[in-house]
């Protein structure tokens, strides 16, 4: 009875599934509760998760370095202040405008610059409007296209897998076809102030050769 | 009830000066705003910045220095570099008025152009194009990268252009921080500084394009292409030109029948006519730059650019 316990329960500890009934069991039993935590302990053991065992004279250790620290220190310390303050009456509202009315009133200044601080960040973050930057827009379907110095290169990921092989081909044509006319486009502005140039010039010649006739 | 009080006071009181001093300032922060546009074309610097969009971040090296020539009446040449930080890409020169694109695997590209076009337009663009375009608002000044930082808001006068927010060192009138953003102020687009070295003299790293031996001719254009008179486009997004000479346009996959582009001096859309690939319509977006197309009968028309996915539709249907 208990072999077979401790069956099911070295299984549990290395995660292999239980019964509801096995789980009541060990909810219940407290001797099983017990080798459950051996188990847990030795399966710790072997994979080596344990950090160091504590040496067995440790808190014996902690107690002797306690001994040796000055626990007078901190309090011995405001002293020393308190008697410089009493010895000096000139200097004596000193401390006293830390404490009383003063110190309200920088408190209270304190929380107004925070309250200010906050005003105006929440303002300069609702005046950025970095939204669309990170979000696609609505209408149109986000896709990157070569930059402008960058190699133009053919950009399929916007070619989903719910679309047959065919779809997906006329979807990488289309892409193509695109890249191509963007670069067409750019090749036309890089050249736009020439082609008025050019006109230009002809424009003269046809009126210079006008003139002639 | 005292505190409202106070606080409607205060606000009408902010007002009052704010109406007192808008009248004069205005040039002001035009001139400001200035400022910017010197600092990029007058200072020698090595600048790291970063390009933020929905899933997508590059960072760029940008280097710019003034060649003092020697001679009588020489001018000052402006030397400016752009590449990747990270990464095999286009090395991108400029040298006055010429840009040079070398991407590897490929012969040097050279347009004729006096800033690089893949830099933020509204840097380099002359002020009296964006004044038209634009109404100046500064903000308030902001610590960025233990800097202090000035904003100026450029906010578009038509509401389909998206508008720019622009952060200024307070110091030198370097920009920053350029935001686009649409009319509801989200960001679509953010360029940022995040490494500033302003440089006594030209950097090292560009005196070797003083004297490099760069191809002399820009690339050479054709005339306009025959099919065009095919289709035509009756309506263009307010503000914006057709251009009437343009680069041809070559595609490798799908033959372009038609493309148009339109500028307002700052920003560009393309629109392109292609045989149709039988796809659904999509709607896509790069950053500030929205990219649509569309399908009917037996061609895709594909329109990209910096506009609202409205308009972009109904520049699409335009097209005839």
């Amino acid at each position: 009875m208990s072999s077979e316990h401790q069956e099911w329960l070295s299984a549990a500890s290395d995660n292999q599934s239980v019964s509801a009934e096995q789980l009541d069991s060990l909810l219940s039993d407290a001797d099983l509760q017990a080798s459950w935590l051996r188990y847990q302990l030795a399966g710790a053991v072997i994979r080596q998760e344990l950090a160091p065992p504590l040496d067995t004279d440790f808190s014996d250790r902690f107690a002797a370095m306690l001994d040796l620290e000055d626990s007078h220190q901190l309090v011995a310390e405001p002293v020393p202040v308190l008697q410089q303050a009493m010895a000096s009456p000139v200097n004596g509202s000193q401390p006293a405008a830390n404490q009383g009315w003063w110190k309200m009133l920088m408190q209270g200044a304190i929380a107004a610059g925070v309250a200010i601080v906050a005003v105006v960040g929440v303002q300069q973050t609702q005046q950025k409007p970095d939204d669309a930057l990170t979000s696609p827009l609505p209408v149109l379907q986000t896709n990157p296209i070569g930059g402008v110095a960058a190699p133009v290169s053919l950009s399929q990921t916007s070619v989903e897998s719910r679309f047959t092989p065919q779809q997906q081909q006329l979807q990488v044509e289309q892409q193509r076809r695109l890249q191509e006319l963007m670069q067409a486009r750019q090749q036309q502005i890089r050249l736009m102030e020439q082609a008025a140039a050019q006109q230009a010039k002809k424009d003269a010649t046809d009126e210079g050769k006008g003139q002639q006739q | 009830m005292k505190l409202t009080l106070v606080r409607i006071n205060a606000g009408w009181l902010l007002s009052l000066a704010f109406c007192l001093c808008s009248l004069s300032v205005v040039a002001d922060d035009w001139q400001q705003f200035e400022r910017t546009q010197q600092a990029v074309r007058k200072f020698n610097f090595d600048v790291s910045f970063v390009q933020v969009r929905p899933n997508h971040l590059i960072t760029y090296r940008w280097l710019h220095g003034i060649h003092e020539q020697t001679g009588t009446l020489a001018v000052p040449l402006e030397l400016e570099r752009l590449l990747l930080q990270d990464g095999v890409g286009t090395d991108t020169f400029r040298r006055g008025d010429k840009v040079y694109y070398a991407a590897p695997d490929a012969p040097v590209i050279v347009t004729q152009n006096d800033s690089i076009k893949e830099l933020p337009a509204i840097l380099f663009e002359p002020l009296p194009v964006i004044q038209q375009l634009y109404d100046i608002v500064p903000g308030s000044s902001v610590p960025l990268s233990g800097r202090t930082a000035q904003l100026l808001r450029l906010s578009a006068r038509d509401a389909s252009r998206y508008s720019y927010w622009l952060w200024q060192d307070a110091e030198t009138g370097f920009p920053l921080r350029v935001d686009t953003v649409n009319e509801q102020n989200e960001v679509l687009d953010r360029w940022m500084v995040v490494h500033l070295q302003l440089k006594p003299g030209l950097p090292a790293e560009l005196q070797s394009l003083v004297s490099a031996q760069l191809p002399e001719q820009p690339h050479a254009l054709m005339s306009n292409q025959v099919p065009q008179a095919q289709f035509k486009l009756n309506w263009i997004p307010p503000g914006y030109q057709l251009l009437a000479e343009q680069a041809p346009v070559s595609t490798r996959s799908v033959p372009v029948l038609a493309n148009w582009l339109l500028s307002d001096g700052l920003h560009q859309i393309s629109v392109f006519v292609q045989p149709t690939a039988r796809l659904p319509e999509q709607q896509l977006r790069d950053g500030a730059t929205t990219i649509l197309v569309t399908t009917r009968q037996n061609l895709d028309v594909t329109v990209i650019g910096p506009l609202s996915p409205e308009l972009a539709i109904k520049l699409a249907a335009s097209v005839e």
